[in-house]
């Protein structure tokens, strides 16, 4: 056996000098160009009507059930629960404790299933600041066992010891293999967000390290309730069928009263008006092996307020329009991209995030012109910019309906926003009447004095000398990838 | 102790309480999962070579439309890794008096446009309503005929400036790029076009306007194009828009080869593996430890068949390790590329647990599991997955569409996906030993330099 230890520069990059030039090829004569001037019209939009059959019905335990039978489709089931308010303000407690619900599911006094599946799929499971969401697709004929296993999934957890350590290792090694990628960097630049008081459901490793199976039941105790819950379940099935099965999976759960000592995990909606900030927080972390990751935050309307649609659309504006900052500091090759995205899993709020790497000399000129981009929003908003942000979020829901997991995604959607699930067809309609005049009124009501919340990290040594903007700075330091950052002056 | 009370647990799970617990979900029909070379649809070739493949199907009122070249980063000349991903932007550049692709998209209300550049080759895609594929197709098809005679050298450069961020963000300056590169330049005899395929900043760095219209010129041409169009559309209406766009697109001005898979690139696929080391470790600074082991694909090989085994043992390892507190995250998949693919089996190796534990364990697993006979209710369960996953796949017309455009170097029938290959299930034939696989180690040294070393065992 040879061993050999190669150098990587030598083995692997090659080497710059040598390099054949590859022969001079000329464009196409400039007359060429002029055949592909003119593309076919847009063709106008038809009407879509999207067929489905949809019921609810809410339970004696507060528990709601959603029924949607698209006309046509497939023969599966789409199944999403949320449990709502099952956030946290402490380092993702509950979070970790939906994932160790696979740690034992009691089916009845002598059954318990570890990480229970239909054909090989498992429940997945998603925690946000409004609530855990447990989503399935499964096979059409296995609704009934499926509702069942999860009614017990939910409620009837056992933390068997043994089984939760491994599920708690299991987090860590998940939060210790992202510790080295780009995402990671921005989930730290993210937490590091200065000013901003909202709720943080990501788990990491000080989280994981606290927790005890008899935490993890008082976790479950304080958070678990049907009381609010939204059962919704799409597929080729009539609504009496699943009614009868959802009422005997989750009909006969009582709700709890509160409960003494769940304060720390209750989640109180957040004001946005108040969550604004008066001046620019900034945040900069050290370290990481990338080029540094920008984050920006400020808060927005909750779903359910009338001017949420409208601000979701300027967020789409920032994002795509040619003339703004995102595509402009693209095209200079100041970064691969900038990224506006309306995050809504906020009790009481959305919150606007922006979200960048630079080259280390780009990221100052590029905050900025990100913070005159929003803030300019309201008079540079055009009327074509709105109508094409309109209907490709039309077409994109659309086309989304082709899946039954997506048509309950977007049942959620509308029971998160107070709206009936009725609306899922509906929606494209009502989105396409949203106008100019409000999108520029919500403008300027939340973008036009605009402070965000920033954060830095990586390694941006020339951020702060001439920003020449008022900020409040503070600095910090990534010490190591399981302590995440310390803070400092 | 702790594994046989598991065992009971699971076992329960799949005897006695599969029939109490969950029994509507035995003993019934399934079918094969969704393949390419399966889909029910329409081929044929335009009078200039260019391939046409349409699945009209009513539903949802969209359809997802996928213009496919033949040709990735296996073409990238010697030195200039990165310019089949560079001309792949390039594309989407227009001007003041050519409106881009992504801007003549965006007005129509398209969703999901964008490309993908991988080994073997870079396709265009979109998802728009049926009114607007008339548009969409023009859109491509002037993609085509244009290449990359609109930018002007100064956006030439800020695009190459973009693609260095995009290397930037995605590899940084972490070792497992460089264990990757040293994977594929073990895993593919020198002068593959795969053996030495992975740009970096210098290879990007170099790169010209004049490369990216040599590269058009030479691989963007109408007989190396596949149209897939998959959806809610009129097929007679798509025939007669697909020949007026396409139909008269003619090839480049010839220019002279250059590069490993320029000529004949399905010889590589055919090319003996006899070199392959048995072991690469990489030492790094990085805590999070993994074992990788890799079984190449033999040429005559069908790799469909054997998905189902090979998703078999990655559960059953995944248990194994688990158990042991070994591991709790284990993924495989097939790479599938075109002239060499390879199944890809990683263990990320728990925080503080000892790595030299991991591969004894994983070889025997791996072979009790490959010499146990299936019993019934595991084969039922399997066959409804596959029923499971082909319902799925078939919501996902973008997806479909792209699987389409895939091509193989050898013609492909209809294979169902969900039979179990002849050789597993207590036969002789072990198709993943351990001893028929290299092994990928990334090891936590704390004395390893900040990009990790390197070290091949032969």
């Amino acid at each position: 056996m040879t061993c050999k230890r190669i150098l990587l520069a030598l083995a692997l990059a090659g080497c710059g000098a040598g390099v054949t030039p590859l022969p001079p090829v000329p464009p196409a004569p400039a007359g060429s160009l002029d055949a592909w001037r003119e593309a076919p019209p847009v063709a106008p939009d038809g009407d879509v009507a999207l067929g489905m059959a949809i019921r609810r019905v809410t339970f004696d335990n507060g528990l709601s059930l959603t029924v949607v039978t698209p006309k046509g489709g497939n023969d599966t089931t789409a199944i999403q629960f949320l449990v709502p308010s099952a956030g946290d303000r402490s380092e993702g407690r509950v979070a970790v404790m939906s994932d160790a619900l696979r740690a034992g599911t009691r089916m009845d006094a002598q059954t318990v299933l570890i990480n229970p599946k239909l054909a090989y799929e498992p429940i997945i499971i998603s925690t946000r600041g409004v609530g855990t969401t447990f989503s399935w697709q499964v096979l059409a004929r296995a609704t009934e066992p499926a509702l069942r296993l999860l009614g017990n999934f939910v409620f009837h957890p056992v933390f068997e010891p043994t089984e939760t350590r491994d599920r708690l290792q299991a987090s860590l090694t998940w939060v210790q293999n992202d510790s080295g990628g780009p995402s990671h960097l921005a989930k730290i630049a993210r937490g590091s967000l200065p000013g901003l008081e909202v709720p943080t459901p990501e788990q990491d490793a000080r989280g994981i390290f606290k927790l005890t199976p008899d935490e993890l039941g008082r976790v479950h105790r304080c958070v678990m309730s049907p009381a609010g819950a939204e059962l919704v379940v799409v597929g080729p099935l009539p609504f009496e069928e699943v009614e009868t099965w959802a009422k005997a999976a989750f009909g006969n759960l009582s709700a709890p009263a509160p409960r003494a000592g769940c304060d720390d995990l209750a989640v109180r909606p957040v004001d946005p008006e108040s969550a604004r900030l008066g001046r620019i927080e900034l945040g900069i972390v050290y370290g990481g092996a990338f080029e540094p990751v920008v984050m920006m935050s400020t808060p927005g309307p909750a779903p359910s307020s009338p001017e949420f649609i409208a601000f979701a659309l300027l967020t789409e504006v920032l994002r795509v329009r040619d003339e703004g900052s995102a595509q402009n500091l693209r095209h200079m090759g100041a970064t691969y991209g900038v990224h506006f995205n309306l995050n809504d899993a906020f009790p009481g709020m959305s919150l606007l995030e922006v979200q960048g790497q630079f080259a280390e000399h780009e990221v100052q000129p590029a905050v900025r012109q990100v913070i005159e981009d929003m803030r300019g929003l309201a008079d540079s908003l055009t009327a074509e910019q709105l109508e094409e942000v309109k209907r490709r979020w039309r077409n994109g829901y659309v086309s989304n309906l082709s899946s039954n997991g997506a048509v309950a995604a977007a049942a959620l959607w509308q029971l998160r926003r107070g709206r009936s699930p009725e609306q899922v067809p509906e929606w494209p309609r009502e989105l396409m009447q949203i106008s100019l005049e409000q999108c520029r009124d919500v403008a300027r009501r939340w973008l036009s004095d605009v402070h965000p919340s920033i954060a830095v990290a990586g390694l941006p040594g020339r951020l702060i000398r001439g920003l020449n903007l008022s900020a409040h700075v503070r600095i910090m330091r990534w010490t190591d990838q399981l302590q995440e950052h310390k803070k400092g002056f | 102790m702790r594994a046989s009370s598991l065992r009971r647990l699971s076992l329960r799970f799949c005897s006695a309480a599969a029939l109490s617990v969950l029994a509507p979900l035995c003993f019934e029909r399934s079918a094969a999962a969704w393949s390419p070379s399966c889909e029910s649809a329409e081929r044929y070739t335009l009078e200039n070579g260019t391939e046409v493949v349409l699945v009209p199907e009513a539903g949802v009122p969209t359809v997802a439309l996928v213009s496919s070249v033949h040709t990735g980063f296996r073409d990238d000349p010697p030195g200039r890794a990165g310019l089949a991903h560079y001309v792949e932007h390039l594309t989407f550049v227009g001007d003041s008096r050519l409106a881009s692709p992504s801007d003549l998209y965006e007005q129509m209300g398209a969703t999901d446009f964008n490309a993908a550049t991988s080994a073997d080759t870079t396709d265009y895609y979109a998802v728009i309503p049926p009114s607007q594929l008339e548009r969409a197709l023009w859109i491509e098809a002037r993609r085509l005929a244009l290449g990359v005679d609109v930018p002007t050298e100064e956006r030439a450069i800020s695009e190459r400036r973009v693609l260095l961020r995009e290397h930037a963000s995605r590899y940084g300056h972490v070792p497992a790029y460089s264990l990757m590169q040293a994977t594929y330049a073990a895993l593919y005899p020198s002068g593959h076009p795969y053996h030495a395929s992975f740009a970096s900043e210098d290879s990007i760095d170099r790169l010209t306007l004049n490369d990216a219209r040599w590269f058009f010129a030479r691989h963007y041409r109408p007989d190396q194009t596949r149209l897939v169009v998959v959806g809610d559309f009129d097929p007679g209406a798509a025939k007669a828009s697909i020949e007026k766009h396409f139909g008269g697109i003619a090839p480049r001005a010839s220019v002279p080869a250059q590069g490993a898979s320029d000529t004949g690139a399905c010889r590589w696929e055919e090319a003996p593996r006899g070199g392959v080391p048995k072991r690469i470790v990489q030492h790094t600074r990085a805590k999070n430890e993994r074992l990788e082991l890799i079984w190449p694909v033999a040429p005559d090989e069908k790799p469909e068949l054997r998905r189902a085994e090979f998703s078999t043992l990655r559960g059953e390892l995944s248990q194994a390790l688990r158990q042991t507190g070994l591991s709790h995250q284990v993924n495989a998949e097939l790479v599938n590329l075109e002239l060499g693919a390879f199944w890809d089996l990683r263990v990320e190796v728990a925080p503080g647990q000892p790595f030299d534990k991991v591969e004894p364990l994983v070889a025997r697993v791996l072979h009790d599991t490959q010499v146990a006979v299936p019993g019934a209710r595991d084969r039922l369960a399997k066959r409804q997955a596959f029923e499971l996953s082909d319902q799925l796949m078939r919501e996902r017309l973008l997806s479909r569409a792209r699987g389409l455009a895939q091509r193989s170097c050898t013609a492909s029938s209809c294979i169902d996906s969900s039979r179990q290959p002849a050789a597993s299930g207590g036969e002789a034939s072990e198709r993943f030993a351990l001893g028929n696989a290299m092994v990928i180690e990334r090891r936590y040294s704390i004395g390893a330099s900040e990009g990790g070393d390197l070290e091949v065992v032969r």
